[in-house]
């Protein structure tokens, strides 16, 4: 269950830190609810655990918007993570993946996970449909998945 | 475990990339987590996004680029450093080791094109890479790469 709790974090939080923290206090109350017989049956555990993860992203996000606050007031920031997360994925194979992308299909995968554009901006930008977009998007996750060998 | 309704591909993308509505969210995500092949294909495409998301802020990719991308770049603490190229003309650059991103911005009246070849050469002509039909806007008037 525990990667499921990064992956919740790391789409709604963008963040490795926060994820960290995330994952952390989830399964911590998980735990708690196990041992106090709170969750006696073992097909609720999914969903007590994506409840759990709802409530606690919230917290994050008030914690983080508290701490943004402060850090425009005081001007430092003593929590400041020292150590990144292991990667996940081999950067080079991924860089020479996409490198190898046509020029639609890279600058689509980009904009979708960088920029984090609307597939609108996306169509936009390129001068195409909103379909064709999706088109060309699946078209290289496709791409990138038979190159780097992934099951997505 | 199989799955027995797999999420399909392009909806996972449009989960990770916040394309979807919280309701349609709500749906995928009660379904990943009770399902132990569609969070593991999750798992894989937020390492890829991860990972593009890296390679972008690195300054790794050679690609044309949007004006939304050198906004974010600015905003994530990189350093750009950005030549404009008249139509017809040149400009001699300089790149330190302090540059996070190097930016040619060509300028021209795109309205009458329908397809732009980027061709980079060094310093006796010789090609080096080549961006065929490289996505742009008409009405923009500018290529940034």
């Amino acid at each position: 269950m525990a990667p499921r709790v990064r992956l919740y974090g790391l789409r709604h939080l963008r963040d490795e830190h926060a994820d960290d923290d995330l994952a952390q206090q989830v399964l911590l109350t998980t735990i708690e609810a196990l041992r106090a017989g709170r969750l006696r049956e073992t097909e609720k555990l999914a969903s007590f655990v994506l409840g759990a993860c709802r409530m606690t992203v919230l917290d994050l996000r008030r914690r983080a918007q508290r701490k943004q606050q402060l850090l425009a007031r005081f001007g430092l920031d003593p929590l400041a993570p020292v150590q990144a997360s292991e990667p996940m994925i081999d950067q080079d194979r991924l860089a020479n993946c996409v490198q190898n992308l046509g020029e639609r299909e890279r600058a689509v995968i980009v904009m979708t996970f960088y920029d984090e554009q609307t597939g609108a901006d996306v169509a936009g930008f390129l001068g195409v449909s909103e379909v064709n977009v999706r088109v060309i998007r699946h078209r290289a996750i496709r791409q990138l998945r038979d190159c780097m060998g992934v099951a997505v | 475990m199989k799955c027995m309704d797999p999420i399909d591909t392009t909806l996972l993308v449009d989960y990770w990339s916040g394309a979807l509505t919280e309701q349609q969210e709500d749906v995928i995500e009660v379904h990943v987590f009770g399902c132990e092949e569609c969070s593991g294909r999750l798992v894989e495409l937020g390492a890829l996004a991860e990972g593009i998301r890296k390679l972008a802020r690195s300054g790794s990719l050679r690609m044309v680029v949007s004006d939304v991308f050198l906004r974010r770049a600015v905003e994530a603490g990189l350093r750009i450093r950005e030549y404009s190229l008249p139509a017809g003309g040149s400009v001699q650059c300089t790149v330190t080791e302090d540059d996070d991103l190097l930016i040619g911005r060509l300028n021209e009246d795109l309205s009458a094109e329908t397809r732009i070849v980027v061709s980079l050469c060094d310093d006796a002509g010789v090609e080096r890479l080549r961006l065929p039909d490289i996505p742009f806007h008409a009405t923009s008037g500018s290529v940034a790469f």
